[in-house]
């Protein structure tokens, strides 16, 4: 039943979605190209917002550390090219270490 | 499985399941999606991204249903199904992790998830200003991102109408 589910919840979205790239990589339309050209920053755009939206309730648990850490992640990662796997695990690991007075 | 420009189907979904078991949020998986396919591996690129975050945005279904889109532009139906999986297979193991993750009363555990969460989202903004001059090439562009990004993180405005708008304005711009 729950596999079900979980098949159904994620195949029929999918299906539309993988339907509408379709259409769209198909298309040869100027218009269209145009709309997605406004969708595509419209996409940056939800994803930068959801970036804050996500950090915010971490950041008024633990505002002090919470800031150091994304702060120094930011830079960590914007400065030197380290594997992103490694910053998540070092992450979980220093937030086992630091973070655990918010639980 | 058939290899896919340098990467099998397989690879791919243990790509994407690495991704997806490592992030709290459905985009908290860009980051590390866009290292292994944009800038190692070469096969997307960041306007692919974009399109599949923003088709993706305005479609039914899961923050990370994004996913999904990149397997099909990386490798067709068979990348769609490799995402697809990759979504589903987490979905499956949620409720023992929740269990461990709430019930073990951890405070380690609970600080691990904290830590995993705070980089994600730095992660994800490292990820959202490189991805930006490809998204926005002209002013206008800009400045869609920069309202669109205060208002989705201001207020509790639905993304896919900020889609909308930004692709209208796209149009209008044309």
């Amino acid at each position: 039943m729950a596999v079900q589910a979980v098949a159904v919840g994620a195949l029929v979205p999918a299906s539309i979605a993988v339907l509408i790239a379709a259409a769209y990589t198909h298309s040869t339309s100027p218009m269209l190209t145009a709309f997605m050209a406004g969708a595509r920053a419209g996409g940056v755009a939800v994803f930068l917002g959801a970036a804050v939206r996500l950090l915010k309730p971490q950041i008024v648990a633990q505002p002090r550390v919470g800031m150091v850490f994304a702060m120094l992640t930011f830079l960590v990662a914007w400065t030197f090219p380290v594997s992103l796997f490694v910053v998540l695990l070092v992450s979980g690991g220093c937030g086992a270490m630091w973070l655990r007075s918010a639980a | 499985m058939a290899p896919i420009r340098g990467m099998t189907s397989l690879a791919l979904y243990w790509l994407f399941l690495r991704a997806v078991l490592l992030s709290f949020s459905g985009f908290a998986t860009v980051p590390v999606l866009r290292e292994a396919l944009v800038l190692d591996h070469a096969l997307l690129t960041d306007a692919r991204l974009n399109d599949a975050i923003a088709i993706s945005q305005a479609s039914p279904g899961p923050l990370g249903m994004y996913v999904v889109l990149v397997g099909y532009f990386v490798a067709g139906v068979s990348g769609a199904l490799a995402g697809v999986l990759a979504l589903m297979t987490p979905a499956l193991l949620a409720i023992p992790i929740a269990r461990l993750v709430l019930r073990g009363q951890s405070a380690a555990i609970q600080g691990a998830c904290g830590g995993i969460v705070i980089a994600s989202c730095a992660l994800m903004m490292v990820t959202g200003l490189r991805l930006v001059p490809q998204a926005a090439p002209a002013l206008p562009y800009l400045v869609i991102i920069v309202i669109g990004a205060a208002m989705v993180a201001l207020t509790s405005i639905k993304p896919v109408w900020v889609i909308v708008v930004a692709a209208g304005i796209g149009l209008a711009v044309y």
